[in-house]
């Protein structure tokens, strides 16, 4: 059997899931939770919200049923790879999705709350499966009603 | 030589696959605790601050309970490894991770805090372990008097 024709067969299927992911069009889910510092303490200290964010999500609708936490906002962006969508509202949100393998997708992602002195955010760059809830980060913001809270932000990409 | 095809493809699977299943994002989680200077210093005195963290967090849970004690921050955001992670909240904190071979990071972060022209602050550079907490530092506000509580630190990186 002929090396190159394997090798070939491979690269292109690869780039054609790169091309793929490329023209894409993506939603992205930002929810955000609110709970007390202390309670999101002990959240952090008993589940891995790195490995299992699902789980932590199931607890935290717990919690919001119970009256423990709260949604603040669920902003939803639209986009393709390449682009740059901004959202302003509870939240801000600012984006920018790249390629990535196919299933995942790459995005660099600003959330923040507030102005100047005020301002909380987180900023980074991550990858997510498609479809899977993935914890982002806490702001906290520093308005004197939101001061004891910290707020738990998940993001999930279709 | 003749290759056999199945050879190849396994080969080139099995290199897919390992290179799917490398975890390149992590998740770097502060926690700080306010307690007043007298207790602060008890607890920093203590010879088990580095090599067992965990008891002194239950000691800080059980002052927090009794509101002796307050959780300040839980900063935390997740994305990939050799990034700047950056969560500004009570505190901001930016983060960068390296390695992960054998559960082992290379930790380097800054965390400090904005206080009307102070910033007092701290720079780390530590190794860890997937999962396991340490103590990052202490923090007190330069122009804070005996009033004035002292931050402590931990880390996580998930």
């Amino acid at each position: 059997m002929n090396l190159r024709f394997v090798f070939t067969a491979v690269l292109l299927s690869f780039t054609t899931a790169v091309v793929h992911a490329k023209d894409k069009d993506l939603t992205v889910r930002v929810t955000v939770f609110a709970a007390t510092k202390d309670t999101t303490a002990t959240l952090l200290d008993d589940y891995s919200l790195a490995s299992d964010p699902t789980t932590v999500l199931q607890k935290l609708k717990q919690l919001v049923s119970s009256r423990q936490a709260e949604v603040v906002a669920s902003p939803v962006l639209r986009t393709t790879v390449g682009k740059r969508p901004k959202l302003e509202g509870e939240v801000a949100v600012e984006l920018e999705a790249s390629p990535s393998e196919a299933g995942r997708q790459n995005l660099l992602i600003a959330v923040m709350h507030g102005k100047g002195d005020q301002e909380t955010k987180i900023v980074t760059e991550t990858e997510v499966k498609l479809g899977v809830s993935k914890f982002l980060g806490t702001l906290e913001p520093k308005d004197t009603s939101g001061r004891d809270r910290t707020w738990l932000v998940f993001v999930q990409v279709h | 030589m003749k290759t056999p095809l199945s050879f190849i493809l396994a080969f080139t699977l099995l290199g897919f696959m390992t290179a799917h299943a490398a975890d390149k994002s992590v998740l770097v989680r502060t926690c700080v605790y306010s307690v007043p200077k007298a207790a602060a210093a008890a607890l920093l005195a203590s010879p088990n601050l580095h090599t067992e963290p965990q008891s002194t967090i239950r000691t800080l849970r059980g002052m927090v309970a009794e509101k002796k004690a307050s959780v300040v921050s839980n900063a935390c955001v997740s994305g990939k490894l050799g990034n700047n992670l950056v969560a500004q909240a009570e505190f901001r904190c930016e983060a960068r991770v390296e390695g992960g071979a054998d559960g082992m990071f290379k930790l380097v972060i800054a965390v400090d805090k904005f206080l009307l022209g102070r910033k007092p602050h701290l720079l780390a550079d530590l190794t860890v372990r997937r999962g396991e907490t340490q103590f990052l530092g202490s923090l007190d506000d330069p122009a804070g008097g005996a009033n004035t509580p002292t931050w402590i630190l931990f880390v996580t990186v998930q």
